[in-house]
């Protein structure tokens, strides 16, 4: 499974990718993971 | 193109009942005479009810009988629900609504892997059940995170592989239990 984190880079840094929040994640971003 | 799953945690994910469960741990700790600080908590997303308790009772190393464990497990969780009764759409995150929505209208499958035992009143409440494929709540799986449990049972309720299942996590618990089933 791909791991994407919301929250704190130091806390959830085993994530694959990682946002502060949802407002930080663009259309290209989720294209990427339908794609 | 292989069919997705997009896997989403409820508490501090979709809605920030986590506040709701902090404040509602902070209380019964306090009441027990432990310092429970929001640094102790980030130890307790994502795991279980019962495990959180015993976290914060070796925080402030106290024993205790399984009848206290039991009565304020009880009393926590009529503490948090108090805290659900007027919950509404604005407790949606900021930027939840629109990857939702944008999944939806691009025929993306989403569900819920949450350990919440209060997930499906939660997401009815706050108007978007209707928006999730599946739900896998604390009601659902016998295993906190980080076992994988949650999101395997949701990937394959939705008849995803797990290669093309995409987890949308806050706590460690949540990252490590995803990373497993990689």
């Amino acid at each position: 499974m791909t791991s994407v984190g919301i929250g704190d880079e130091k806390i959830l840094h085993e994530a694959k990718y990682i946002f502060k929040d949802f407002t930080f994640i663009d259309v290209s971003f989720i294209e990427s993971l339908i794609n | 193109m292989n069919k997705k799953a997009f896997l989403f945690d409820l508490d501090g994910v979709i809605v920030d009942t986590a506040k709701y469960h902090f404040l509602a741990w902070q209380k019964l700790a306090n009441q027990l005479g432990i310092e429970f600080t929001p640094e102790h908590n980030e130890e307790l997303k994502g795991v279980s009810r019962v495990r959180s308790l015993e976290i914060i009772l070796e925080l402030g190393n106290i024993q205790a009988s399984q009848e206290d464990k039991n009565k304020w497990l009880i009393q926590k969780n009529e503490e948090y629900l108090s805290y659900l009764v007027d919950m509404d759409e604005s407790e949606i995150l900021p930027g939840v609504l629109p990857v939702l929505h944008y999944l939806k209208d691009h025929n993306q499958l989403i569900a819920l892997g949450s350990a919440s035992k209060n997930a499906r009143p939660i997401l009815e409440k706050t108007g978007i059940l209707h928006l999730f494929d599946a739900i896998v709540d604390g009601n659902d799986v016998s295993n906190a995170k980080p076992d994988p449990e949650v999101f395997l049972r949701a990937a394959q309720l939705l008849n995803v592989s797990n290669e093309n299942s995409i987890v949308f996590e806050d706590s460690v618990a949540g990252i490590q239990a995803a990373k497993l089933l990689t």
